[in-house]
C-alpha cells in the first residue's frame, strides 16, 4: 500500500460572506493548496468534492473556473463528515496506486438560521419533530444524567474552544468569552444556550494528497483515516433518539471510526499530540472524548477544569477554536480541521502552535450518522 | 302541550374533557375598554381544538365502560365547529379512538343542538339493535365574534357517553319542538359565530317559549335535576324560574367553562350521573329546543371525576386567548414544510400517527416506530411485522424544551423521546410547557393538534406528566 502525504492545504476563512459563492470560495481555497504543493495543471489525476447544500456538480464548478477539468471530478456527501468521505476517497486512490496525486476540497455555503435538511423524513418536518438543535439538546440531557456534566462544564467548554479562536485568524468569532456570559446568552434550547451551538456558515478547504515519494520534503503524512455510519437502531427516531447517545449495548459510530483508524494507524490515544473534534454543540465535544478514548466517561468535568485539553495543557483539543470558533460550514468543515491538524504538526501554526506537535487526530460526526476520525503524523 | 315520546336505551359510561386554558371575563371587557364582566370561560390552547377534546372524553368514557373501542358500534359526534369544514372528521377520531375499522359514524352539526342530536341519533341504533353499544360525543370549541357578546359566553368542552340497552342509567321521556327564527349563526366563509339579531326578542319570542314548552312537557317532581342551557350567562337562570321551582344542575359546569355549545346539555348533567334519582337534560340551538329525562338508578361509571376533569385550567390573557384562537395571527412567512398534509406520506402514515401504531418484529420482537418508514426491522432486519397499538404510558428518557421555533410552530414547545410501557421507544411533542419535565418522569399520551399545515390540522400524540387521576390513558390499550 503506497503511503500518502499531504503535499499542500489551503483555506477559505469560515464566515459570512455576502454575495460571494461557494464556488469562489472553493478556488481560493484550491489555489493555496496547489501553490503550497507546486502541483499544476495536468499534474493531478481526480477530484473529490465534499458539499452538503452545493447543489449540481459543486466541483466542476470549482475546477471550471481555475481550467482545471479535464480529470474525475467526484462530489461527495456524507453531512458534517463530508470532508472526511472525500479525504479518505482520495486517499484510497493514492494508497492502491491508481492515482498519485488528487485534489481534495469541502466548499458550503449555508442558508442562515436553524439548519433544515432533506434528512428528517417529511413526517417529523410537519409535525414539528425535525427542529435541529432540539437533537443536540435531547442528547445533551442525557450526557448530563449519564456522565455529571453540568451547565458549567458545557460553558467551560466553549470558554475553551472560543479561547483557542482568539488566536486563529480564520475563525469567525475571534473574542474570549466567560462562563458567565455564556450562560447569559438567549436558551436555545435546555441546557443549550446560544453561544454553545456552532454557527452554521460558509467557507472552503482544500487539500492536495500526494503519494509520500512524490511529495514536497518535510509534507505531514496520512496514517489512517476512517468513515462508519451509525449501527441499526443508534440514530435518531429508532431505538435510539441519536447516534452517540449512551446506550451501551449500541458502539457509537466515532468509536468504530476511531478504533478502525487506530487500529490502522498501529497506535491509541496515548500516541497523540493534538485533536479537532466535532463540537457542533458543546456537549458534542464532551461525548465525544470518551467515545474517542481521549478519557474515561466521567471525566469530562475534571479534565476542564484542571485545563488538560486547553493549548498548553496534555493533550490540546481544538486548538483552532473548533467550530463553536470558526462556525461550521457543512462540507468544509471537516477539512477546515486537517488544515489545522497539517499547520501544527508542520509546526506553524503561530501563536497557538502544540509544542512539539507530532502526531494529530481529526474528528467528524453528523447527520447520517456518519463519524470520521483521520490521524496525521508530522 | 307537547307529547313526549319514549326513548328507551341506557348510559353505560360519562367522560368529560376540559380545555388548558381559563379567560377571565373582565379580561375581555377590558380589551375593549369596558369596566366589569363577571366570570370565566374555556379557552383551546394552540394544541387544543373540538376534536382533541372528544378524543378525550370518549377515552374517559371508554375507560370508564372497562370496554375495548373494537366493541363499539359506531360513533355519533356532535360539534358546531368540526375541525374540517368538509373533511375526514369521523374517521380521524374513530381512528384515533382505534375504534373497529367498519364501525358506524355520523357528525351532527349546524347549531348547539348538535349534542342532542347525536345522542337521540345514537339511541335509535341501540333501540333499532343495529349496535350493541354506541359511543355519543358532544364538543365545541366556540370562535366567538370579536366584540360581540359571544366573547364573554362562550366557551369549550367535551362529553362523551356511551349507550347500550341496559345500564346504571336509562334515557326515558324526549320533546322536541321548533320555530323558523334565526338565532345564534356564522354564514358561509364566516369564521366566527355572531349573536343573535335582536337579543331581547330572542328571549322572549323564541328561546324562553321553546325551552319551557319542552320542558313543562316531561314529567318532573320537586326532586328532579336540571341541566338548562344557559347561552348568555342569564338566560339559564330566567329559565329555571320560568319552569318553577327547579334544581339545576348545570350551573357548576356552566360557570367553569362558559357555554359550551353542543356539549352543554349532557355536560351539564354529567357529574349529577353519580347520583340516583331523575334528571332532565334540556339543549337548544338552531330554533329548537329538546328536553330529555334520564333516570339514574345507580352511579354512573365516570361520574366521581367529572368535576376534577372539569376544574383547574391555566387562567390566560385576552390577547393570549385570541393568539390560541387564531384570531390574533403575526405577520411574517411561515415556513411550509417539506410535503402537504394531502400527499401520499400522509395517506400511508396518517392512520399510525392518529392510533400510534407500532410495527412488532415477528422474528425479535423489537417494536419499530413509525411502521411505515420501517420496512425493516431495526433490531435483527427482519422484514415480517405485526402492527400494534402502542401503550399511552411511558416514561421520558430524555427530553428539550424548544425556546425558538420556526412558525407555524410555537415555542416553548417540549420534545421528548419516550420509553413506552412496552418497551418501544418514539419521539413526541410535550403537551404543557415543559417546566414539569425530567428524565424519568412517567407522562401519558394525549392527542393533540400538532400544526395546522397549508390550513389543515395534523393531529399526534403529545406527552403530559401523567397524574395518578387521569385514567384516560389506561385500559383498554388495544
Amino acid at each position: 500500500m503506497k503511503a500518502v502525504a499531504l503535499a499542500g492545504v489551503g483555506m477559505y476563512p469560515f464566515g459570512r460572506h455576502g454575495d460571494l459563492t461557494a464556488t469562489e470560495m472553493g478556488a481560493t481555497a484550491l489555489q493555496a493548496a496547489l501553490s503550497e504543493a507546486g502541483v499544476h495543471r495536468g499534474e493531478f489525476q481526480a477530484t473529490f468534492c465534499a458539499t452538503a447544500y452545493g447543489g449540481v456538480a459543486a466541483g466542476h464548478r470549482v475546477l471550471s473556473s481555475l481550467a482545471l477539468t479535464g480529470g474525475p471530478i467526484i462530489d461527495v456527501e456524507a453531512g458534517c463528515a463530508s470532508g472526511g468521505a472525500a479525504l479518505g476517497l482520495g486517499a484510497a486512490a493514492i494508497q492502491s496506486g491508481q492515482y498519485d496525486t488528487v485534489l481534495v476540497l469541502g466548499i458550503e455555503k449555508m442558508p442562515k438560521g436553524m439548519i433544515r435538511s432533506s434528512f428528517f423524513p417529511s413526517w417529523m418536518e410537519t409535525a414539528g419533530l425535525a427542529a435541529t438543535p432540539a437533537y443536540f439538546a435531547l442528547r445533551a440531557q442525557r450526557l448530563m444524567i449519564e456522565q455529571g456534566i453540568t451547565s458549567h462544564d458545557l460553558a467551560d467548554l466553549v470558554v475553551k474552544n472560543r479561547a483557542n479562536g482568539v488566536l486563529n485568524s480564520d475563525a469567525m468569532f475571534r473574542s474570549a468569552v466567560t462562563r458567565e456570559q455564556v450562560l447569559a446568552s438567549k436558551l436555545v434550547c435546555d441546557p443549550l444556550h446560544l453561544w454553545m451551538l456552532c454557527s452554521p456558515n460558509e467557507g472552503a478547504a482544500a487539500v492536495v494528497l500526494q503519494r509520500a515519494d512524490l511529495a514536497p520534503p518535510g509534507s505531514v503524512r496520512l496514517l489512517a483515516t476512517s468513515l462508519r455510519s451509525h449501527l441499526p437502531g443508534s440514530v435518531l427516531d429508532e431505538s435510539t433518539p441519536l447516534a452517540g447517545l449512551s446506550d451501551s449495548e449500541i458502539t457509537p459510530p466515532s468509536t468504530l471510526a476511531a478504533e478502525d483508524a487506530y487500529e490502522r494507524a498501529g497506535l491509541g490515544p496515548a500516541d497523540l499530540d493534538l485533536v479537532e473534534c466535532q463540537d457542533t454543540d458543546a456537549a458534542r465535544e464532551l461525548l465525544t472524548w470518551p467515545e474517542l478514548g481521549l478519557c474515561q466517561a466521567g471525566q469530562q468535568a475534571q479534565i476542564l477544569a484542571e485545563g488538560s485539553f486547553a493549548l498548553g495543557g496534555r493533550l490540546p483539543v481544538n486548538s483552532s477554536g473548533g467550530l463553536l470558533s470558526k462556525g461550521e460550514p457543512l462540507g468544509a468543515s471537516a477539512l477546515g480541521q486537517i488544515v489545522e491538524l497539517v499547520h501544527q504538526l508542520r509546526g506553524d501554526a503561530g501563536h497557538r502552535q502544540v509544542e512539539a506537535a507530532r502526531v494529530g487526530l481529526a474528528h467528524t460526526i453528523g447527520r447520517g450518522a456518519n463519524a470520521s476520525v483521520t490521524i496525521l503524523q508530522a | 302541550m307537547s307529547t313526549p315520546r319514549e326513548c328507551h336505551s341506557a348510559v353505560l359510561s360519562i367522560g368529560v374533557a376540559a380545555p388548558t386554558l381559563r379567560l377571565h371575563v373582565a379580561q375581555v371587557a377590558a380589551g375593549w375598554g369596558r369596566a366589569g364582566g363577571r366570570g370565566q370561560v374555556a379557552v383551546c390552547g394552540p394544541s387544543e381544538d373540538a376534536l382533541t377534546l372528544a378524543w378525550l372524553a370518549a377515552r374517559r368514557a371508554i375507560t370508564a365502560a372497562g370496554i375495548l373501542p373494537e366493541e363499539i358500534g359506531g360513533v355519533w359526534w356532535g360539534c358546531t365547529r368540526p375541525p374540517f369544514a368538509e373533511g375526514p372528521n369521523l374517521s380521524f377520531l374513530s381512528a384515533a379512538l382505534r375504534l373497529h375499522p367498519q364501525s358506524e359514524a355520523a357528525l351532527l352539526s349546524g347549531s348547539p343542538h348538535a349534542g342532542i342530536d347525536a345522542l337521540l341519533a345514537a339511541a335509535d341504533a341501540v333501540i333499532s339493535g343495529r349496535v350493541s353499544t354506541a359511543l355519543v360525543v358532544a364538543s365545541d370549541s366556540l370562535l366567538p365574534a370579536l366584540g360581540s357578546g359571544l366573547e364573554a359566553a362562550s366557551g369549550a368542552g367535551a362529553v362523551a357517553v356511551l349507550l347500550a340497552a341496559e345500564g346504571p342509567a336509562t334515557l326515558g321521556q324526549v320533546t322536541t319542538e321548533w320555530s323558523p327564527v334565526l338565532d345564534r349563526y356564522r354564514g358561509d366563509l364566516e369564521t366566527e359565530t355572531r349573536e343573535v339579531y335582536d337579543g331581547r326578542l330572542f328571549r322572549e319570542q323564541v328561546f324562553l317559549p321553546l325551552c319551557q314548552t319542552v320542558g313543562s312537557s316531561l314529567s318532573a317532581d320537586p326532586s328532579t335535576r336540571w341541566s338548562l342551557p344557559d347561552p348568555d350567562g342569564r338566560l339559564g337562570r330566567t329559565l329555571g324560574e320560568r319552569l318553577g321551582s327547579i334544581k339545576v344542575v348545570s350551573s357548576a359546569a356552566r360557570s367553569e367553562l362558559g357555554d359550551t355549545g353542543a356539549a352543554a346539555p349532557l355536560l351539564g348533567l354529567a357529574a349529577a350521573l353519580g347520583e340516583p334519582g331523575n334528571l332532565i337534560a334540556l339543549g337548544f340551538g338552531g330554533g329548537r329546543a329538546t328536553a330529555l329525562s334520564i333516570q339514574v338508578s345507580s352511579p354512573v361509571p365516570g361520574s366521581s371525576v367529572v368535576q376534577q376533569h372539569l376544574s383547574g385550567g391555566q387562567e390566560v390573557t385576552y390577547t393570549e386567548a385570541l393568539r390560541c384562537r387564531g384570531q390574533l395571527v403575526a405577520s411574517g412567512e411561515t415556513v411550509e414544510m417539506a410535503v402537504p398534509p394531502g400527499s401520499a406520506m400522509f395517506v400511508r402514515g396518517s392512520h399510525e400517527m392518529l392510533a400510534l401504531l407500532g410495527a412488532r418484529c415477528l422474528a425479535c420482537a423489537t417494536v419499530n416506530t413509525p411502521p411505515n418508514v420501517h420496512p425493516t426491522c431495526i433490531g435483527c432486519g427482519a422484514i415480517e411485522f405485526e402492527i400494534i397499538p402502542l401503550p399511552l404510558h411511558g416514561t421520558v428518557q430524555t427530553f428539550v424544551v424548544n425556546q425558538t421555533m420556526p412558525a407555524p410552530f410555537v415555542a416553548p414547545l417540549p420534545l421528548l423521546v419516550l420509553d413506552l410501557e412496552d418497551g418501544s421507544r418514539i419521539s413526541c411533542q410535550g403537551a404543557s410547557d415543559g417546566s414539569d419535565l425530567y428524565i424519568g418522569v412517567p407522562v401519558e399520551l394525549q392527542l393533540r393538534r400538532y400544526a395546522l399545515e397549508r390550513g389543515v390540522p395534523i393531529y399526534g400524540y403529545a406527552a403530559l406528566v401523567a397524574t395518578a387521576s387521569d385514567n384516560s390513558s389506561e385500559r383498554p390499550s388495544t
